[in-house]
Formats: C-alpha cells, sequence, structure tokens
C-alpha cells in the first residue's frame, strides 16, 4: 500500500507538465472556426428560390424522397378496396347467372339478376297492371316480363 | 452588460453590433458550454445556436445579453443530450491526415491522447472543469475567472491547483503516460 501510494506520487506529474498538458489539448480543442465572424443566415430571396427548385428536382428523381402523405395511401387504399369489391360482386353475379342458365335453358330471370336490378324500372306490359307478379311466366313458352323488356323495339320504317 | 438594440432584423447596426459581441464573447460562451458538454464541436454548435436564435429573436429588449445567449446555449445543450444521450465518438476521416507533416501514426496517437484528457475531464465536477476551460481556452485570470464564478480570486486559484490535481490523478489511472 505504502509502496503503490509512494511509485503513484513518485509518477505524479508536476504543475508544470499539468499546464504543459491541458495547454496543448485547449489548443487544439479549440474549434478554429470559433474565431472566424458570425454566420448569419442568407436571406437572398433568390438563393431560396435555386434551393427550392434544388430540393424539388431532388424530391422528384430520388427515391429516397420520393414519399406520399398518409391522406393519399389512404385514398389509393379505399380506391383498391372499392374496385376489388366491385370485381368480385361482377363475377359472382356472372358466375350466378352463367349457373341458372345453364340449369334453365336459359329461359328463366335468377333471383341475382333481379336483386342486382331493383333501380331499373321495368315496364310492365301485362295486362294485369303493377300486380308484383313480372316475374312469372305470362304466357305458354315461359317468357317473363323482363325478358320481354330486354327486346329492341324498332319502329317500322 | 445591455443588448444591442434587438427586435430589428435587417438593421445594419444592430448587425455590427452582433458581430462585434461574438467576437468578443463566443470564445467565452464555448468555453462555458465546454465545460457542461465535454465536446468542442457541440459546444460550439450551441454558440451558433445561441446567436443565430438571438438574430432571429423579436421580443422584448435584452437586459443582459450574455445570460440570455448563456440560457439559450444550455438549454439547446440539455435538448441535444436528452435526445442523444450518448456522444458517439467518430472515427478520424481519411481526409485529415491529406496535407499534415506528422505521419498518420503521429495524428492517431495524438487524438488518442486528446480523447483520454477529454474523458478524465468529464470525470472531474463542473465547476473544476470550468475552472480549467477558462484558464487554458481563454487564458483568463484568476480576478476574471472570479467575476464569472461569483467567488474570490483566491477560490479560483485554490480550484484551479485542486482540479489540475484531480485531472492528473484521473489520468494516472487510465495508465496515461507523460511526454
Amino acid at each position: 500500500m505504502n509502496d503503490s501510494s509512494n511509485n503513484r506520487a513518485g509518477r505524479m506529474p508536476s504543475d508544470d507538465q499539468m499546464d504543459g498538458l491541458l495547454r496543448d489539448f485547449f489548443a487544439s480543442e479549440v474549434p478554429p472556426a470559433l474565431n472566424q465572424t458570425f454566420r448569419r443566415p442568407t436571406k437572398s430571396p433568390k438563393k431560396s428560390v435555386e434551393l427550392a427548385s434544388s430540393l424539388t428536382i431532388i424530391a422528384d428523381t430520388d427515391p429516397l424522397f420520393q414519399t406520399r402523405p398518409r391522406g393519399g395511401r389512404l385514398a389509393v387504399g379505399s380506391a383498391i378496396a372499392v374496385l376489388a369489391m366491385s370485381t368480385l360482386l361482377a363475377l359472382n353475379l356472372r358466375s350466378s347467372s352463367d349457373t341458372s342458365e345453364s340449369s334453365n335453358g336459359g329461359l328463366t330471370t335468377t333471383p341475382a339478376v333481379e336483386a342486382a336490378a331493383p333501380a331499373e324500372l321495368l315496364m310492365l306490359v301485362s295486362p294485369n297492371g303493377d300486380l308484383k307478379q313480372a316475374t312469372h311466366p305470362i304466357g305458354e313458352d315461359g317468357v317473363t316480363l323482363e325478358e320481354t323488356d330486354s327486346i329492341e323495339l324498332k319502329p317500322k320504317p | 452588460m445591455t443588448s444591442p438594440a434587438s427586435g430589428h432584423q435587417n438593421d445594419p447596426e444592430r448587425d455590427q453590433l452582433i458581430d462585434t459581441y461574438y467576437r468578443e464573447h463566443s470564445r467565452e460562451l464555448w468555453a462555458l458550454f465546454y465545460a457542461m458538454c465535454s465536446d468542442a464541436e457541440r459546444a460550439y454548435d450551441a454558440v451558433q445556436e445561441a446567436f443565430l436564435r438571438y438574430y432571429d429573436y423579436h421580443g422584448e429588449p435584452v437586459r443582459d445579453l450574455r445570460a440570455w445567449l448563456l440560457r439559450v446555449g444550455q438549454n439547446w445543450l440539455r435538448d441535444v443530450a436528452r435526445k442523444k444521450s450518448s456522444s458517439c465518438g467518430l472515427l478520424p476521416e481519411l481526409d485529415d491526415f491529406v496535407g499534415r507533416r506528422e505521419s498518420p501514426e503521429d495524428i492517431l496517437r495524438l487524438r488518442e491522447r486528446q480523447t483520454q484528457i477529454r474523458t478524465a475531464l468529464q470525470e472531474l465536477n463542473e465547476d473544476d472543469r470550468k475552472v480549467l476551460v477558462m484558464k487554458y481556452s481563454m487564458d483568463w485570470s484568476a480576478a476574471q475567472m472570479a467575476t464569472v464564478m461569483d467567488c474570490s480570486a483566491a477560490a479560483v486559484d485554490m480550484r484551479l491547483s485542486r482540479a489540475r490535481r484531480r485531472l492528473a490523478e484521473i489520468l494516472l489511472e487510465q495508465g496515461f503516460e507523460y511526454e
């Protein structure tokens, strides 16, 4: 213990040594820029415009800067979802229509078609008027009102 | 200490006064910030930040500009320290070796010594570090330091001697080799 403290005391630098060490240390530690004048921000409008246009160019070309705002992403996502839903619905309708046509020989309309076109106002030609019987066959050949409605009528020449 | 006429941007007179103030006080502010963070570059950034904030300042006239700048710089340093809890030492860049007379080995050795001293300084308390920074980076007298530290010149001398001794002990513990 005594030896180590004596040894340590022997290795202890003098005040002059420490003085020189700290002077050298701070001489290279102080940033040279500190001795220059204060660098205030430049406020030239021309430079600002140049900077803004260069940033725009970077944003246009660099994929790192090509980010979309969240609102834009949400809109794109919603549009894709709506598109997918409508495609699925159309496919579903088509497959239902094909199935019913193949099973009934294409002579009767399916409930899916009726459900798909509720907004279409069909012109009732039955003498019974609006009796909600439009889906029932009105003749012996099994033709329904919807099907007769789809026949194109052309004026006589 | 009163401030240059504040609150008027694009005022040549004010700009000149800021320049003068920067020349006269930036080194002192750097030393005080350095005593806080032991990072020369960050302390320099704090000086720049404080002066930039003052340059953009439009509020009430500043009564004591030195205290105002010190407070702004210290707050900025605290914010930076909070965001970046530990500073990472950057490796020396190869460009730093170009055009210098010393060999790369000498430069690296010098940098290693600088890092050791910096680390040892960080282990001192802030007042001890402050007194060493003011003495060796600004060459201030004990009387000048006493004004800043709000104590007597004799107390400053005593603190300086104690801080130097304590630093030497820390360096010895680190295995620092004196040349």
